[in-house]
């Protein structure tokens, strides 16, 4: 149990379904304080629960009481966190869905930053980017769409060059390896086509 | 043979110039789950139901349940390239297959890839493979004759332009033996013929086109395949592609016949994904909008109004029964679609009588106007002569005296059904069958022995044919028994009895 490795949340469509709504309720219960819980939110599933797994094991055992848990709980957070955080961790123990805890957070975080107008976009470049380039892309596509982007940048040297941006579900493809590929398949058809249409003259005498 | 490098090399150096380079943008998803032909996606949250996507091995997919956190594609080809966590990628364009005649005479799959080794499939259209069936004011009632080539047919459950005929039965009664015969006779009429394969052995198939092949047929014939070890998505979309190809001939004014073979196992195809995709299950597990499956498709075949070129559509789905249980789900589904159904019976297969076709309970909902006015005119009546002959017979068998009356007329349904009898691969021009059925009908043979008649009828169309040209050349013009045709025939047959020896 112990070397079980944390794994990064795999693509769970019922954990996202049931994260969407808890997040949307803590969202709704935050009121004022919505900034200060979402970070620490974001702080408890960083800083705590991947910090010490064993502790999330214990929360999702269903052979430690719920007063156990709550009481660990209170130990744990009691005044280090906003009392309504408390109060949510201690739901989620009760209806036993702990376990979704980072899709909530996930999902809490992006609701807060639509909300405020931010759209998460993922920019992957075959090399790092300095700080003009990301300053250049960062204000055309908060041009473009209408909104302040959050750049989320990897670097993947296979696509030689250009820079590949995902929003959402749509992909902007303007690298140098997206462009290969298509001249590739244009070559290739390109190519049947004229010995179709054209055999002999290509034919060496 | 070897190819010129350096003009190889021009060729790939003037397609890279002229390549245009375009920011591509596209909409992602990412598979959750692969199993048989089906796939879950995450993502693709703008996807529209029937859309194509690609999968990062080049394989297609239709977007077929739209659920609130998923999109379940069904996957066109190999389904075990694909792994969990790869990029899909929507196409934004609904599924098409190449049409035109660069396909006629080709092999196809349900994609158009060709199947036949005789390379890529030259065509430069397309058309989608689902479509909105044509309207009530485009259409018209169905009037021309599709003639079969089978007397039993052509004479009691006639076919036109346009109509879907279902033929049904059990397994080995000669279904797929009467399509056959529907397409050979098809040579020279300008109607171009489908045969569309679902979940059959390849060995059937490839027999199909070498049999369509040996009688001349596969110059106007396309035949699509998806086999018994095809994934049943492209089962499923056989019947649609099949269907496809063939409109756009029925589009340009043009007449085409595409056969179903077999509907019923399209539908086990289609019942096999939808419990996969957990749509669910109705009566015999078959999800609820089989109908609709089968009538949409059915509901292709048409005949198009003057204004729109006058083309035809017709179909002859084929139904495979279980021990002739004609009321489980899928064969009353398909017969309440079509515009009639012929009915093959194992035992009547087995007695000789080929065409199995039971004439009591084949029927053609189009009926006469399908007929050219001659055949009309020699076969009226004749389909409910034929069944209630088959009553008296039971009845006869009994070994009661009968009356004389009684006696003539089995004596003439005996040979009715003799003369019904036909040989496979023989389709019959309807001028000839008009004067074989006209001379039994009439009761020119009652005096030709049951185990003569075919041999009498092959001599005295022979002989029409060589010295009563001129009554034959009438008929063929007037498509009509007038007094002088029928003078003529009956004068013809007179003559040819007196000289009639069997052999």
């Amino acid at each position: 149990m112990t070397d079980e490795q944390p794994q990064e949340t795999v693509l769970d469509v019922d954990q996202q379904q049931v994260g969407a709504l808890y997040a949307k309720a803590l969202l709704g219960s935050a009121g004022n304080s919505v900034d200060t819980i979402v970070s620490e939110l974001e702080a408890v599933v960083n800083e705590c629960l991947s910090q010490h797994p064993r502790l999330e094991q214990a929360l999702a055992s269903p052979r430690i009481s719920q007063e156990q848990k709550e009481g660990m709980l209170d130990r744990i957070f009691s005044g280090r966190v906003d009392s309504k955080l408390l109060n949510f961790l201690k739901i989620l123990c009760r209806r036993g869905r702990i376990d979704s805890l980072r899709a909530i957070q996930v999902t809490a975080t992006t609701m807060r930053e639509e909300a405020m107008g931010k759209t998460r976009m993922h920019v992957k470049s075959a090399h790092p980017l300095n700080d003009q380039q990301r300053k250049q892309i960062a204000d055309k596509l908060s041009q473009v769409y209408n909104t302040q982007a959050i750049l989320i940048e990897e670097v993947d040297e296979s696509l030689l060059g250009g820079i590949v941006i995902r929003i959402g579900d749509r992909v902007l493809d303007g690298s140098i390896l997206g462009k290969m590929n298509s001249i590739r398949t244009g070559v290739a058809s390109g190519v049947q086509k004229a010995i179709r249409d054209r055999f002999e003259t290509l034919l060496s005498p | 043979m070897k190819f010129n490098s350096d003009e190889i090399a021009s060729v790939i150096q003037k397609e890279i110039e002229t390549f245009e380079s375009q920011m591509d943008v596209r909409e992602i998803g990412t598979v959750l789950e692969v199993s048989d032909g089906i796939a879950r996606v995450y993502g693709l949250s703008g996807v529209m139901a029937g859309e194509m996507v690609q999968f990062p091995s080049g394989v297609i997919g239709l977007a077929f349940n739209l659920e609130e956190n998923s999109v379940g594609i069904i996957i066109l080809g190999d389904y075990l390239t694909i792994n969990e966590g790869d990029e899909v990628k929507s196409l934004g364009r609904l599924l098409s297959v190449p049409v035109g005649d660069g396909i006629i005479g080709r092999v196809l799959d349900p994609l158009g890839n060709p199947l036949d080794g005789r390379g890529p499939v030259e065509s430069t259209e397309q058309r989608p493979v689902e479509v909105i069936a044509t309207g009530v004011s485009e259409r018209q009632p169905v009037h021309e004759p599709l003639q079969t080539g089978i007397k039993a047919i052509d004479a009691m459950t006639p076919i036109g332009r346009g109509q879907r005929e279902l033929i049904i039965g059990d397994r080995k009664t000669g279904k797929t033996a009467v399509a056959l015969d529907a397409i050979i006779n098809q040579k020279g009429t300008g109607v171009k013929c489908f045969y569309v394969a679902v979940g059959q052995k390849d060995s059937s198939v490839a027999l199909v086109v070498e049999t369509l092949r040996k009688y001349g047929a596969m110059d106007y014939t396309t035949v699509i395949v998806s086999g018994a070890s095809t994934p049943a998505p492209l089962q499923y979309i056989a019947p649609y592609s099949g269907t496809a190809m063939a409109e756009h001939f029925m589009f340009n004014g043009g007449h085409a016949l595409v056969v179903y073979d077999d509907l019923s196992k399209q539908a086990v195809a289609y019942r096999q994904l939808s419990l996969l995709m957990r749509r669910p299950p109705g009566r015999e597990a078959y999800p609820g909008d089989v109908f609709y499956c089968h009538s949409r498709l059915l509901e292709r075949s048409a005949k198009l109004s003057e204004a729109l070129g006058g083309g035809s559509l017709t179909s002859l789905p084929i139904i495979e029964t279980q021990e002739g249980e004609v009321s489980a789900y899928i064969p009353t589904n398909v017969i309440s679609i079509t515009d009639g159904q012929i009915y093959l019976q194992p035992d009547l297969f087995f007695k000789g009588i080929r065409p199995a076709m039971n004439a009591g309970i084949s029927v053609s909902r189009v009926g006469g106007a399908a007929q050219i006015k001659a055949m009309k005119k020699v076969a009226g009546g004749l389909r409910l002569d034929l069944a209630s002959f088959r009553e008296l017979e039971a009845f006869a068998q009994l070994g009661t005296d009968l009356d004389p009356v009684t006696q003539a007329r089995l004596d003439r349904g005996y040979r009715m059904v003799e003369l019904l009898k036909q040989l496979q691969y023989q389709p019959m021009n309807v001028y000839d069958q008009v004067v074989s059925i006209y001379a039994a009908t009439r009761g020119h043979m009652d005096d030709v022995a049951v185990e003569n008649i075919a041999d009498f009828e092959s001599k005295l169309l022979a002989y029409m044919r060589d010295r009563k040209g001129d009554v034959m050349s009438k008929l063929e013009e007037s498509k009509d028994l007038t007094q002088e045709v029928e003078d003529g025939i009956k004068a013809g047959i007179a003559e040819f009895k007196k000289g009639y020896k069997p052999s």
